[in-house]
Protein backbone atom coordinates (compact mmCIF):
# COMPACT_ATOMS: atom_id res chain seq x y z
CA UNK A 1 0.00 0.00 0.00
CA UNK A 2 1.40 3.35 -0.51
CA UNK A 3 1.96 5.80 1.89
CA UNK A 4 -0.71 7.02 3.87
CA UNK A 5 0.44 10.45 4.57
CA UNK A 6 -0.28 14.31 4.46
CA UNK A 7 -3.43 15.31 6.71
CA UNK A 8 -2.10 14.40 10.07
CA UNK A 9 -1.68 17.77 10.54
CA UNK A 10 -5.04 18.49 9.52
CA UNK A 11 -6.79 16.35 12.46
CA UNK A 12 -5.86 18.91 15.25
CA UNK A 13 -8.63 21.22 13.54
CA UNK A 14 -10.86 18.40 12.71
CA UNK A 15 -13.80 18.87 15.32
CA UNK A 16 -13.59 23.19 15.05
CA UNK A 17 -16.77 22.83 13.12
CA UNK A 18 -20.34 23.49 14.39
CA UNK A 19 -22.25 20.92 16.43
CA UNK A 20 -26.00 19.70 16.05
CA UNK A 21 -28.11 20.95 13.82
CA UNK A 22 -26.06 24.11 12.77
CA UNK A 23 -23.59 21.65 11.42
CA UNK A 24 -26.01 20.45 8.64
CA UNK A 25 -27.25 23.58 8.10
CA UNK A 26 -24.50 25.83 7.39
CA UNK A 27 -21.65 22.95 6.71
CA UNK A 28 -19.52 24.28 3.54
CA UNK A 29 -17.97 20.79 3.93
CA UNK A 30 -17.89 18.59 1.06
CA UNK A 31 -18.48 15.41 3.41
CA UNK A 32 -20.65 16.90 5.34
CA UNK A 33 -22.62 18.23 2.33
CA UNK A 34 -22.40 14.60 0.72
CA UNK A 35 -23.80 13.01 3.22
CA UNK A 36 -26.84 15.18 3.17
CA UNK A 37 -27.36 14.29 -0.18
CA UNK A 38 -26.87 10.53 -0.11
CA UNK A 39 -29.44 10.64 2.81
CA UNK A 40 -31.88 12.98 1.29
CA UNK A 41 -31.92 10.64 -1.79
CA UNK A 42 -32.59 7.52 0.06
CA UNK A 43 -35.73 9.53 1.90
CA UNK A 44 -36.83 10.44 -1.73
CA UNK A 45 -36.09 6.62 -2.78
CA UNK A 46 -38.32 5.42 -0.10
CA UNK A 47 -41.05 8.21 -1.00
CA UNK A 48 -41.13 7.33 -5.17
CA UNK A 49 -40.89 3.24 -3.70
CA UNK A 50 -43.94 3.80 -1.59
CA UNK A 51 -45.80 5.42 -4.66
CA UNK A 52 -44.24 2.53 -6.79
CA UNK A 53 -46.22 0.10 -4.06
CA UNK A 54 -49.55 1.84 -4.67
CA UNK A 55 -48.96 1.31 -7.93
CA UNK A 56 -48.09 -2.49 -8.14
CA UNK A 57 -50.84 -3.07 -5.20
CA UNK A 58 -53.55 -1.40 -7.58
CA UNK A 59 -52.27 -3.38 -10.83
CA UNK A 60 -52.22 -6.58 -8.44
CA UNK A 61 -55.32 -7.71 -10.39
CA UNK A 62 -57.46 -6.58 -12.75
CA UNK A 63 -60.54 -3.77 -12.07
CA UNK A 64 -60.37 -0.98 -9.68
CA UNK A 65 -59.20 -1.48 -5.93
CA UNK A 66 -57.20 0.90 -4.23
CA UNK A 67 -56.71 3.58 -6.52
CA UNK A 68 -58.99 5.38 -8.50
CA UNK A 69 -57.63 6.54 -12.02
CA UNK A 70 -56.99 10.09 -11.33
CA UNK A 71 -54.89 9.61 -8.25
CA UNK A 72 -53.20 5.86 -9.85
CA UNK A 73 -52.04 9.03 -12.35
CA UNK A 74 -50.36 11.11 -9.93
CA UNK A 75 -49.09 7.99 -8.48
CA UNK A 76 -47.15 7.33 -11.88
CA UNK A 77 -46.30 10.64 -12.67
CA UNK A 78 -44.97 11.49 -9.11
CA UNK A 79 -43.00 8.26 -9.17
CA UNK A 80 -41.36 9.41 -12.22
CA UNK A 81 -40.32 12.88 -11.05
CA UNK A 82 -39.11 11.80 -7.48
CA UNK A 83 -37.13 8.82 -8.35
CA UNK A 84 -35.58 10.95 -11.44
CA UNK A 85 -34.83 14.48 -9.86
CA UNK A 86 -35.09 13.10 -6.43
CA UNK A 87 -33.24 10.05 -5.49
CA UNK A 88 -31.21 8.88 -8.45
CA UNK A 89 -29.59 12.62 -9.54
CA UNK A 90 -29.17 13.99 -5.88
CA UNK A 91 -27.65 10.31 -5.08
CA UNK A 92 -25.02 10.42 -7.63
CA UNK A 93 -24.37 14.43 -6.97
CA UNK A 94 -23.88 12.63 -2.95
CA UNK A 95 -20.97 10.47 -4.53
CA UNK A 96 -19.62 13.36 -6.47
CA UNK A 97 -19.46 15.59 -3.53
CA UNK A 98 -17.68 12.45 -1.06
CA UNK A 99 -15.40 11.54 -3.95
CA UNK A 100 -14.10 14.12 -6.27
CA UNK A 101 -12.16 16.21 -4.25
CA UNK A 102 -10.33 13.35 -2.49
CA UNK A 103 -9.84 11.46 -5.66
CA UNK A 104 -8.25 14.44 -7.18
CA UNK A 105 -6.72 15.63 -4.19
CA UNK A 106 -8.77 18.36 -3.24
CA UNK A 107 -9.35 20.13 -0.43
CA UNK A 108 -12.99 20.94 -1.26
CA UNK A 109 -14.90 21.81 -3.82
CA UNK A 110 -14.05 24.83 -5.56
CA UNK A 111 -17.37 27.00 -4.50
CA UNK A 112 -18.08 25.19 -0.88
CA UNK A 113 -21.27 28.10 -0.07
CA UNK A 114 -22.87 27.26 -3.75
CA UNK A 115 -22.52 23.59 -2.72
CA UNK A 116 -24.30 23.93 0.59
CA UNK A 117 -26.93 26.36 -1.39
CA UNK A 118 -27.46 23.36 -4.31
CA UNK A 119 -27.65 20.76 -1.43
CA UNK A 120 -30.95 22.98 0.34
CA UNK A 121 -32.86 23.39 -2.60
CA UNK A 122 -33.66 20.08 -2.94
CA UNK A 123 -35.64 19.64 0.35
CA UNK A 124 -37.82 22.77 -0.51
CA UNK A 125 -38.47 21.34 -4.32
CA UNK A 126 -39.29 18.16 -2.66
CA UNK A 127 -41.58 19.43 -0.55
CA UNK A 128 -43.25 21.52 -2.90
CA UNK A 129 -43.75 18.26 -5.43
CA UNK A 130 -44.72 16.11 -2.32
CA UNK A 131 -47.12 18.44 -0.81
CA UNK A 132 -48.99 19.20 -4.68
CA UNK A 133 -50.76 15.83 -3.49
CA UNK A 134 -52.50 17.48 -0.81
CA UNK A 135 -53.82 20.87 -3.09
CA UNK A 136 -57.41 20.82 -5.27
CA UNK A 137 -57.36 18.34 -8.02
CA UNK A 138 -54.53 16.90 -6.36
CA UNK A 139 -50.88 16.29 -7.94
CA UNK A 140 -50.05 16.59 -11.38
CA UNK A 141 -50.86 13.68 -13.01
CA UNK A 142 -49.50 14.10 -17.17
CA UNK A 143 -46.95 11.30 -16.49
CA UNK A 144 -42.87 12.60 -15.58
CA UNK A 145 -42.53 13.84 -18.98
CA UNK A 146 -45.54 16.47 -18.56
CA UNK A 147 -46.98 16.58 -21.95
CA UNK A 148 -49.14 19.50 -23.17
CA UNK A 149 -52.24 19.65 -23.05
CA UNK A 150 -52.25 17.63 -20.15
CA UNK A 151 -49.85 19.79 -18.54
CA UNK A 152 -51.28 23.25 -19.31
CA UNK A 153 -54.94 22.19 -17.98
CA UNK A 154 -54.37 20.53 -14.78
CA UNK A 155 -54.43 22.06 -11.44
CA UNK A 156 -52.36 24.00 -8.91
CA UNK A 157 -50.67 20.81 -8.74
CA UNK A 158 -49.17 20.84 -11.80
CA UNK A 159 -47.83 24.47 -10.67
CA UNK A 160 -46.14 22.87 -7.84
CA UNK A 161 -44.28 20.95 -10.22
CA UNK A 162 -43.14 23.27 -12.44
CA UNK A 163 -41.83 25.10 -9.73
CA UNK A 164 -40.42 22.26 -8.14
CA UNK A 165 -38.74 21.37 -11.30
CA UNK A 166 -37.01 24.84 -11.82
CA UNK A 167 -35.57 24.80 -8.83
CA UNK A 168 -34.41 20.98 -9.07
CA UNK A 169 -32.79 22.31 -12.26
CA UNK A 170 -31.22 25.00 -10.47
CA UNK A 171 -30.01 22.85 -8.19
CA UNK A 172 -28.68 20.33 -10.56
CA UNK A 173 -26.89 23.58 -12.74
CA UNK A 174 -25.20 24.85 -9.74
CA UNK A 175 -23.67 21.22 -8.56
CA UNK A 176 -22.30 20.74 -12.23
CA UNK A 177 -20.94 24.10 -12.33
CA UNK A 178 -19.50 23.61 -8.84
CA UNK A 179 -17.94 20.05 -10.46
CA UNK A 180 -16.55 20.95 -13.93
CA UNK A 181 -14.81 23.94 -11.59
CA UNK A 182 -13.19 21.96 -9.07
CA UNK A 183 -12.03 18.96 -11.54
CA UNK A 184 -10.47 21.53 -13.72
CA UNK A 185 -9.12 23.54 -11.57
CA UNK A 186 -8.51 21.90 -8.50
CA UNK A 187 -6.49 18.70 -9.19
CA UNK A 188 -3.50 17.51 -7.07
CA UNK A 189 0.13 18.06 -9.13
CA UNK A 190 0.52 15.75 -11.64
CA UNK A 191 -2.88 14.70 -11.81
CA UNK A 192 -3.22 14.88 -15.81
CA UNK A 193 -6.87 14.59 -17.35
CA UNK A 194 -5.76 11.52 -18.35
CA UNK A 195 -4.53 9.78 -15.02
CA UNK A 196 -8.48 10.59 -13.38
CA UNK A 197 -9.84 8.10 -12.08
CA UNK A 198 -13.09 7.15 -14.39
CA UNK A 199 -15.20 8.20 -11.56
CA UNK A 200 -13.97 11.50 -12.01
CA UNK A 201 -14.03 11.74 -15.75
CA UNK A 202 -17.59 10.05 -16.02
CA UNK A 203 -18.66 13.14 -13.68
CA UNK A 204 -16.60 15.83 -15.62
CA UNK A 205 -18.83 14.36 -18.81
CA UNK A 206 -21.89 14.32 -16.70
CA UNK A 207 -22.02 17.85 -15.43
CA UNK A 208 -21.12 19.38 -18.84
CA UNK A 209 -24.70 17.37 -20.13
CA UNK A 210 -26.24 18.79 -17.38
CA UNK A 211 -24.67 22.29 -18.42
CA UNK A 212 -26.36 21.53 -21.44
CA UNK A 213 -29.49 20.57 -21.20
CA UNK A 214 -30.88 21.56 -18.04
CA UNK A 215 -31.42 25.04 -19.14
CA UNK A 216 -33.03 23.49 -21.82
CA UNK A 217 -35.66 21.93 -18.97
CA UNK A 218 -36.10 25.47 -17.70
CA UNK A 219 -36.77 26.85 -20.89
CA UNK A 220 -39.65 24.47 -21.33
CA UNK A 221 -41.33 24.38 -18.22
CA UNK A 222 -41.22 28.57 -18.52
CA UNK A 223 -43.24 28.28 -21.80
CA UNK A 224 -45.62 25.61 -19.92
CA UNK A 225 -46.20 28.26 -17.31
CA UNK A 226 -46.54 31.11 -19.31
CA UNK A 227 -49.09 28.98 -21.68
CA UNK A 228 -50.84 28.22 -18.45
CA UNK A 229 -50.98 31.98 -16.45
CA UNK A 230 -49.79 34.67 -19.08
CA UNK A 231 -51.83 34.43 -22.31
CA UNK A 232 -48.89 32.76 -24.33
CA UNK A 233 -49.79 29.71 -27.12
CA UNK A 234 -46.48 28.24 -26.61
CA UNK A 235 -47.83 24.66 -27.09
CA UNK A 236 -51.40 25.52 -27.47
CA UNK A 237 -52.41 24.78 -30.82
CA UNK A 238 -55.66 26.62 -30.74
CA UNK A 239 -53.42 30.09 -30.25
CA UNK A 240 -51.24 28.66 -33.06
CA UNK A 241 -49.08 26.70 -31.14
CA UNK A 242 -47.47 23.39 -31.41
CA UNK A 243 -47.94 20.50 -28.64
CA UNK A 244 -45.46 18.35 -30.43
CA UNK A 245 -42.81 21.28 -30.45
CA UNK A 246 -43.09 20.44 -26.41
CA UNK A 247 -41.97 16.91 -27.02
CA UNK A 248 -39.25 17.68 -29.19
CA UNK A 249 -37.61 20.14 -25.79
CA UNK A 250 -38.73 17.79 -23.72
CA UNK A 251 -36.70 14.98 -24.96
CA UNK A 252 -33.97 17.42 -26.17
CA UNK A 253 -33.45 17.24 -22.69
CA UNK A 254 -35.18 13.79 -21.26
CA UNK A 255 -32.64 11.81 -23.36
CA UNK A 256 -29.52 12.97 -22.33
CA UNK A 257 -30.78 13.01 -18.93
CA UNK A 258 -31.19 9.27 -19.24
CA UNK A 259 -27.39 9.30 -19.83
CA UNK A 260 -26.79 11.91 -16.96
CA UNK A 261 -28.05 8.50 -14.99
CA UNK A 262 -25.96 6.32 -16.03
CA UNK A 263 -22.44 7.55 -16.74
CA UNK A 264 -21.90 7.57 -12.70
CA UNK A 265 -22.71 4.62 -12.66
CA UNK A 266 -20.23 3.66 -15.15
CA UNK A 267 -17.74 5.50 -13.42
CA UNK A 268 -18.40 3.48 -10.07
CA UNK A 269 -18.66 0.31 -11.64
CA UNK A 270 -15.26 0.99 -13.48
CA UNK A 271 -13.66 1.80 -10.08
CA UNK A 272 -15.41 -1.27 -8.63
CA UNK A 273 -14.12 -4.14 -11.14
CA UNK A 274 -10.40 -2.89 -11.14
CA UNK A 275 -10.12 -3.57 -7.46
CA UNK A 276 -11.80 -6.50 -7.08
CA UNK A 277 -10.02 -7.98 -10.09
CA UNK A 278 -6.43 -6.88 -8.98
CA UNK A 279 -6.18 -5.24 -11.91
CA UNK A 280 -6.43 -2.23 -13.63
CA UNK A 281 -8.77 -0.62 -15.25
CA UNK A 282 -8.72 -2.26 -19.10
CA UNK A 283 -8.56 0.02 -21.87
CA UNK A 284 -8.49 2.96 -20.14
CA UNK A 285 -8.47 5.96 -22.43
CA UNK A 286 -10.79 3.64 -24.49
CA UNK A 287 -13.21 4.21 -21.83
CA UNK A 288 -12.73 7.71 -21.61
CA UNK A 289 -13.77 8.59 -25.27
CA UNK A 290 -16.01 5.94 -25.09
CA UNK A 291 -18.20 7.88 -22.10
CA UNK A 292 -17.95 11.24 -23.96
CA UNK A 293 -19.14 9.40 -27.17
CA UNK A 294 -22.22 8.39 -25.15
CA UNK A 295 -22.79 11.76 -24.27
CA UNK A 296 -22.39 12.99 -27.90
CA UNK A 297 -25.01 10.85 -29.26
CA UNK A 298 -26.84 11.45 -26.08
CA UNK A 299 -28.00 14.72 -27.49
CA UNK A 300 -28.71 13.66 -31.12
CA UNK A 301 -31.14 10.73 -30.33
CA UNK A 302 -34.12 12.42 -28.69
CA UNK A 303 -36.93 12.10 -31.41
CA UNK A 304 -36.77 7.87 -30.94
CA UNK A 305 -39.20 8.49 -28.03
CA UNK A 306 -41.53 10.43 -30.78
CA UNK A 307 -42.11 7.97 -33.71
CA UNK A 308 -45.40 7.33 -33.22
CA UNK A 309 -45.65 11.53 -32.46
CA UNK A 310 -45.41 11.19 -36.25
CA UNK A 311 -42.20 12.51 -38.62
CA UNK A 312 -40.69 12.20 -41.87
CA UNK A 313 -39.26 8.80 -43.09
CA UNK A 314 -35.72 10.31 -43.01
CA UNK A 315 -36.15 11.80 -39.41
CA UNK A 316 -36.93 8.22 -38.30
CA UNK A 317 -34.32 6.65 -39.99
CA UNK A 318 -32.03 9.21 -39.20
CA UNK A 319 -33.06 8.56 -35.37
CA UNK A 320 -33.05 5.03 -35.29
CA UNK A 321 -29.51 4.85 -36.52
CA UNK A 322 -28.20 7.52 -34.06
CA UNK A 323 -29.57 5.48 -31.37
CA UNK A 324 -28.30 2.27 -32.06
CA UNK A 325 -24.60 3.96 -32.94
CA UNK A 326 -24.71 4.32 -29.06
CA UNK A 327 -24.51 0.37 -28.69
CA UNK A 328 -20.90 1.10 -30.01
CA UNK A 329 -19.52 2.80 -27.41
CA UNK A 330 -21.73 1.18 -24.84
CA UNK A 331 -20.12 -2.28 -25.98
CA UNK A 332 -16.53 -0.79 -25.93
CA UNK A 333 -17.45 -0.44 -21.50
CA UNK A 334 -18.82 -3.87 -21.36
CA UNK A 335 -16.06 -5.82 -22.69
CA UNK A 336 -13.94 -3.22 -21.18
CA UNK A 337 -14.94 -4.28 -17.96
CA UNK A 338 -15.16 -8.23 -18.89
CA UNK A 339 -11.44 -7.56 -19.67
CA UNK A 340 -10.46 -6.23 -17.05
CA UNK A 341 -12.26 -9.21 -15.08
CA UNK A 342 -10.61 -11.63 -17.28
CA UNK A 343 -7.71 -13.60 -15.61
CA UNK A 344 -7.99 -11.25 -12.39
CA UNK A 345 -7.74 -12.54 -9.23
CA UNK A 346 -11.34 -11.66 -8.51
CA UNK A 347 -13.36 -11.84 -5.28
CA UNK A 348 -16.84 -11.02 -5.03
CA UNK A 349 -17.76 -8.59 -2.10
CA UNK A 350 -21.20 -6.90 -1.88
CA UNK A 351 -19.62 -3.64 -3.86
CA UNK A 352 -18.68 -6.37 -6.89
CA UNK A 353 -21.34 -8.62 -6.85
CA UNK A 354 -24.03 -5.20 -7.24
CA UNK A 355 -21.19 -4.32 -10.11
CA UNK A 356 -21.56 -7.74 -11.72
CA UNK A 357 -25.38 -7.44 -11.17
CA UNK A 358 -25.17 -3.63 -12.75
CA UNK A 359 -23.23 -5.40 -16.45
CA UNK A 360 -25.50 -8.69 -16.74
CA UNK A 361 -28.65 -6.61 -16.16
CA UNK A 362 -27.58 -3.17 -17.60
CA UNK A 363 -27.09 -5.34 -20.81
CA UNK A 364 -29.98 -6.35 -20.85
CA UNK A 365 -31.63 -3.30 -20.83
CA UNK A 366 -29.19 -1.79 -23.26
CA UNK A 367 -30.27 -4.56 -25.70
CA UNK A 368 -33.91 -3.80 -25.59
CA UNK A 369 -33.30 -0.41 -25.52
CA UNK A 370 -31.39 -1.02 -29.53
CA UNK A 371 -35.14 -3.59 -29.88
CA UNK A 372 -37.02 0.21 -28.92
CA UNK A 373 -34.61 1.98 -31.22
CA UNK A 374 -35.84 0.17 -34.20
CA UNK A 375 -38.92 2.20 -35.90
CA UNK A 376 -41.65 -0.07 -36.63
CA UNK A 377 -40.94 -2.41 -33.19
CA UNK A 378 -40.82 1.00 -31.49
CA UNK A 379 -44.46 1.80 -32.96
CA UNK A 380 -45.57 -1.55 -31.48
CA UNK A 381 -44.30 -1.32 -28.30
CA UNK A 382 -44.78 2.36 -28.10
CA UNK A 383 -46.20 2.74 -24.31
CA UNK A 384 -46.29 -0.65 -23.55
CA UNK A 385 -45.13 -2.03 -20.73
CA UNK A 386 -42.03 -3.36 -22.78
CA UNK A 387 -40.92 0.07 -22.69
CA UNK A 388 -41.34 0.29 -18.92
CA UNK A 389 -39.33 -3.28 -18.00
CA UNK A 390 -36.46 -1.84 -20.59
CA UNK A 391 -36.24 1.57 -18.61
CA UNK A 392 -36.30 -0.09 -15.35
CA UNK A 393 -33.53 -2.34 -16.75
CA UNK A 394 -31.73 0.72 -17.17
CA UNK A 395 -32.51 2.54 -14.66
CA UNK A 396 -33.00 0.58 -11.54
CA UNK A 397 -30.66 -2.64 -12.21
CA UNK A 398 -28.19 -0.06 -14.02
CA UNK A 399 -28.24 2.74 -12.12
CA UNK A 400 -29.68 2.00 -8.52
CA UNK A 401 -27.02 -1.23 -8.59
CA UNK A 402 -24.09 1.03 -9.37
CA UNK A 403 -24.97 3.10 -6.38
CA UNK A 404 -25.48 0.74 -3.87
CA UNK A 405 -22.30 -1.04 -5.53
CA UNK A 406 -20.52 2.58 -4.43
CA UNK A 407 -22.05 3.10 -1.10
CA UNK A 408 -20.75 -0.59 -0.38
CA UNK A 409 -17.41 0.55 -1.72
CA UNK A 410 -17.25 3.74 -0.30
CA UNK A 411 -18.68 3.02 3.49
CA UNK A 412 -15.68 1.86 5.04
CA UNK A 413 -13.81 5.33 4.04
CA UNK A 414 -16.59 7.55 4.68
CA UNK A 415 -17.60 5.71 8.21
CA UNK A 416 -14.06 3.63 8.97
CA UNK A 417 -16.81 0.70 9.98
CA UNK A 418 -17.28 -2.03 7.62
CA UNK A 419 -20.80 -3.18 7.08
CA UNK A 420 -22.05 -6.72 7.54
CA UNK A 421 -20.98 -8.81 4.28
CA UNK A 422 -23.40 -11.54 5.34
CA UNK A 423 -26.09 -9.15 4.80
CA UNK A 424 -24.75 -7.10 1.93
CA UNK A 425 -24.88 -10.34 0.44
CA UNK A 426 -28.07 -10.80 1.02
CA UNK A 427 -29.29 -7.88 -0.15
CA UNK A 428 -27.58 -8.10 -3.21
CA UNK A 429 -28.89 -11.77 -4.33
CA UNK A 430 -32.42 -10.71 -2.72
CA UNK A 431 -32.63 -7.54 -4.99
CA UNK A 432 -31.42 -9.36 -8.19
CA UNK A 433 -34.44 -12.16 -7.65
CA UNK A 434 -37.17 -9.56 -6.77
CA UNK A 435 -36.06 -7.25 -9.38
CA UNK A 436 -36.23 -9.45 -11.84
CA UNK A 437 -39.10 -10.94 -11.02
CA UNK A 438 -40.86 -7.58 -11.10
CA UNK A 439 -39.81 -6.29 -14.32
CA UNK A 440 -38.54 -9.17 -16.74
CA UNK A 441 -42.23 -10.51 -17.06
CA UNK A 442 -43.09 -6.97 -17.84
CA UNK A 443 -41.85 -7.14 -21.28
CA UNK A 444 -44.10 -10.07 -22.07
CA UNK A 445 -46.48 -7.75 -21.18
CA UNK A 446 -45.51 -5.05 -22.74
CA UNK A 447 -45.26 -7.58 -26.15
CA UNK A 448 -48.63 -8.92 -25.79
CA UNK A 449 -49.73 -5.15 -25.50
CA UNK A 450 -50.69 -4.12 -21.85
CA UNK A 451 -50.69 -0.08 -22.00
CA UNK A 452 -48.74 2.00 -19.42
CA UNK A 453 -50.26 4.54 -17.05
CA UNK A 454 -53.40 2.64 -17.25
CA UNK A 455 -55.03 1.10 -13.64
CA UNK A 456 -56.88 -1.56 -14.91
CA UNK A 457 -56.47 -4.29 -17.52
CA UNK A 458 -57.96 -7.12 -19.38
CA UNK A 459 -57.78 -10.85 -17.36
CA UNK A 460 -55.32 -12.10 -20.05
CA UNK A 461 -52.62 -9.47 -18.59
CA UNK A 462 -53.53 -11.16 -14.77
CA UNK A 463 -51.06 -13.46 -14.02
CA UNK A 464 -47.82 -11.69 -15.04
CA UNK A 465 -49.32 -8.26 -13.22
CA UNK A 466 -49.41 -10.80 -10.01
CA UNK A 467 -45.69 -12.12 -10.62
CA UNK A 468 -44.74 -8.36 -11.16
CA UNK A 469 -46.53 -6.81 -8.24
CA UNK A 470 -45.46 -9.76 -5.53
CA UNK A 471 -41.51 -8.92 -7.39
CA UNK A 472 -42.16 -5.37 -6.18
CA UNK A 473 -43.19 -5.64 -2.79
CA UNK A 474 -40.29 -8.14 -1.89
CA UNK A 475 -37.87 -5.92 -3.60
CA UNK A 476 -39.52 -3.16 -1.56
CA UNK A 477 -38.93 -4.58 1.74
CA UNK A 478 -35.28 -5.58 0.52
CA UNK A 479 -34.30 -1.97 0.31
CA UNK A 480 -35.91 -1.57 4.21
CA UNK A 481 -32.26 -4.42 4.35
CA UNK A 482 -30.31 -2.14 2.90
CA UNK A 483 -31.21 0.95 5.37
CA UNK A 484 -30.54 -1.46 8.21
CA UNK A 485 -27.06 -2.48 6.68
CA UNK A 486 -26.09 0.88 6.65
CA UNK A 487 -27.27 2.14 9.78
CA UNK A 488 -25.69 -0.91 11.68
CA UNK A 489 -22.87 0.05 9.81
CA UNK A 490 -22.51 3.41 11.04
CA UNK A 491 -23.37 2.89 14.26
CA UNK A 492 -21.97 -0.49 15.29
CA UNK A 493 -19.87 -2.04 12.22
CA UNK A 494 -16.50 -3.23 13.05
CA UNK A 495 -13.52 -1.04 12.59
CA UNK A 496 -12.75 -0.77 9.28
CA UNK A 497 -8.41 -1.41 8.44
CA UNK A 498 -6.88 1.58 6.47
CA UNK A 499 -7.29 -0.83 3.26
CA UNK A 500 -10.35 -3.04 3.28
CA UNK A 501 -10.30 -3.38 -0.36
CA UNK A 502 -6.48 -4.29 -1.28
CA UNK A 503 -6.87 -3.40 -4.87
CA UNK A 504 -8.03 -0.32 -4.73
CA UNK A 505 -5.41 2.25 -6.32
CA UNK A 506 -7.34 6.01 -5.75
CA UNK A 507 -5.99 8.75 -3.56
CA UNK A 508 -8.53 8.41 -1.26
CA UNK A 509 -7.59 5.13 -0.81
CA UNK A 510 -3.60 5.39 -1.40
CA UNK A 511 -3.31 8.50 0.74
CA UNK A 512 -5.62 9.52 3.14
CA UNK A 513 -6.20 7.09 6.60
CA UNK A 514 -9.44 5.54 7.12
CA UNK A 515 -11.70 7.02 8.27
CA UNK A 516 -11.36 10.29 5.73
CA UNK A 517 -10.51 13.20 8.30
CA UNK A 518 -13.08 15.82 7.93
CA UNK A 519 -10.51 17.86 6.47
CA UNK A 520 -8.33 16.21 3.39
CA UNK A 521 -5.68 17.48 1.27
CA UNK A 522 -5.18 20.91 2.64
CA UNK A 523 -1.99 20.36 1.02
CA UNK A 524 -2.23 18.25 -2.32
CA UNK A 525 -0.51 15.24 -2.95
CA UNK A 526 1.82 14.87 -5.10
CA UNK A 527 1.14 12.11 -8.47
CA UNK A 528 3.40 10.28 -10.22
CA UNK B 1 -0.17 36.94 -7.83
CA UNK B 2 -0.02 34.69 -5.45
CA UNK B 3 -1.28 31.32 -5.96
CA UNK B 4 -4.17 31.86 -3.97
CA UNK B 5 -5.53 34.15 -6.26
CA UNK B 6 -4.25 32.74 -8.97
CA UNK B 7 -6.76 29.72 -8.35
CA UNK B 8 -9.45 31.87 -7.80
CA UNK B 9 -9.67 33.77 -10.86
CA UNK B 10 -9.63 30.53 -12.56
CA UNK B 11 -12.48 29.04 -10.66
CA UNK B 12 -14.14 32.46 -11.45
CA UNK B 13 -13.34 32.25 -15.27
CA UNK B 14 -14.48 28.55 -15.87
CA UNK B 15 -17.59 29.36 -13.62
CA UNK B 16 -18.45 32.49 -15.77
CA UNK B 17 -18.28 30.96 -18.67
CA UNK B 18 -20.51 27.95 -17.63
CA UNK B 19 -22.96 30.23 -16.00
CA UNK B 20 -23.44 32.69 -19.54
CA UNK B 21 -23.63 29.03 -21.36
CA UNK B 22 -26.27 28.29 -18.92
CA UNK B 23 -28.13 31.26 -19.52
CA UNK B 24 -27.42 31.91 -22.78
CA UNK B 25 -29.20 28.45 -23.87
CA UNK B 26 -32.14 29.06 -21.77
CA UNK B 27 -32.88 32.33 -23.50
CA UNK B 28 -32.21 30.94 -26.76
CA UNK B 29 -34.63 27.60 -26.40
CA UNK B 30 -37.53 30.46 -25.44
CA UNK B 31 -36.81 33.09 -27.73
CA UNK B 32 -36.96 30.25 -30.48
CA UNK B 33 -40.14 29.31 -29.77
CA UNK B 34 -41.59 32.89 -29.41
Amino acid sequence: MAAVHGDAHGHGHDDHHPSGIMRWVTTTNHKDIGTMYLWFSFAMFLVGGTLAMGIRAELYQPGIQILQPELFNQFTTLHGLIMVFGAIMPAFVGFANWQVPMMIGAPDMAFARMNNWSFWLLPVAATLLVSSFFVPGGAAAGGWTFYPPLSTQGGLGVDLMIFSVHILGASSIMGSINIITTILNMRAPGMTMMKMPMFVWTWLITAYLLVLVMPVLAGVVTMLLTDRHFGTSFFNAAGGGDPVMFQHIFWFFGHPEVYIMILPSFGIVSEVIPTFSRKPLFGYSSMVYATASIAILSCVVWAHHMFTAGMPTVGQLFFMYATMLIAVPTGVKVFNWTATMWRGSMTFETPMLFAIGFIFLFVIGGFSGVICAIVPIDIQVQDTYYVIAHFHYVLVSGSLFALFAGAYYWIPKWTGRMYNETLGKWHFWLSMFFFNMTFFVQHFLGLAGMPRRIPDYNLQFADFNMISSLGAFGFGLTQLLFLYIMINCIRSGEKAPQMPWDGATTLEWTHLPTPAPYHSFEKPPIVK
Amino acid sequence: MSQETELKRKKLRTAMFLLITVVALYLVIIVKQW
